[in-house]
């Protein structure tokens, strides 16, 4: 039997918690172990798409602006050098935007991430040979991992609170 | 389809029943990513409501949700099927198909 309960937990940043359950006991019911966690897999995707596709003016301004701030701050700390920065910037970008999502906090701090990780990836392309673009590309894909923490956390005390009140 | 699938099998459609119905009666799968974001739209749109049923240990514990078109839903069914008649008329493709 897979783990249904961390499957359970996976789909829950993407949907109602009691959705989420029904779902991830349909995939235990019908798919054996790596079938099972290959499509908990494409159904998380599929319904961040869904919550993208069901607001996406909404998100894009969220992610955009998510982004923006980023790419300012990482402009900040470069200049500064301050290591403290470093984890702090990202935590409040990361807790603002999943706070102003509400219902769709994974969607829109994974986005962001994965657009930091996509402006990384195209200067790593083409200016990787520039030492202060290194510094860049590292602190994106930190920034990244703390705004998917975030969404994660926030949309997690979400769904705890929402059962409290059930 | 989803609604079609929901309606044929009356008291026992849930996720898995739903994408087997539609497997059996089209020859098609359909992945559970692209079922549960549908299911999520017509819910959201009012054409089905969902029940929690008994949890089972096979299912880890996890109750099946079972889904029932509503009034809405039906209505919008039969617009769809009258469109669907309407556009079919008079195509000699499809007069040989139901001869």
């Amino acid at each position: 039997m897979p783990n249904v309960g961390l499957a359970e937990s996976v789909l829950s940043l993407f949907t109602q918690p009691e959705i989420a359950a029904s779902i991830a006991g349909d995939l235990a019911e019908e798919f054996a172990a790596k079938q099972f966690w290959l499509h908990v897999i494409r159904t998380a995707l599929a319904l961040c798409f869904q919550q993208f596709l069901s607001r996406p003016r909404r998100v894009v301004i969220l992610v955009l602006t998510g982004f923006a701030a980023t790419e300012i701050a990482v402009s900040g700390i470069l200049a500064s050098g301050l290591i403290l920065e470093t984890l702090v910037e990202p935590l409040l970008i990361g807790i603002l935007i999943a706070g102003l999502s509400r219902g769709r906090e994974m969607t829109v701090c994974a986005l962001t991430a994965l657009s930091s990780i996509l402006l990384s990836i195209a200067l790593g392309l083409f200016g990787a040979r520039v030492p202060l673009v290194w510094h860049f590309l590292q602190w994106n894909i930190l920034a990244s991992i703390v705004f998917v923490c975030c969404g994660a956390f926030i949309r997690g005390r979400a769904n705890f609170r929402a059962k409290i009140e059930v | 389809m989803v609604l079609l699938a929901i309606l044929r099998l009356e008291n026992q459609a849930y996720g898995v029943a739903i994408r087997g119905e539609i497997e059996k009666c089209t020859g098609q799968s359909v992945t559970p990513g692209a079922l549960y974001t549908t299911l999520d739209r017509l819910s959201e749109k009012g054409w089905v409501t969902s029940r929690v049923g008994d949890p089972t240990p096979v299912r880890g514990g996890r109750a099946k949700r079972f889904y029932t078109v509503t009034a809405p839903g039906i209505s919008a069914l039969q617009a769809s099927y009258r469109a669907l008649q309407n556009l079919t008329a008079g195509l000699k493709i499809f007069e040989v198909a139901h001869a």
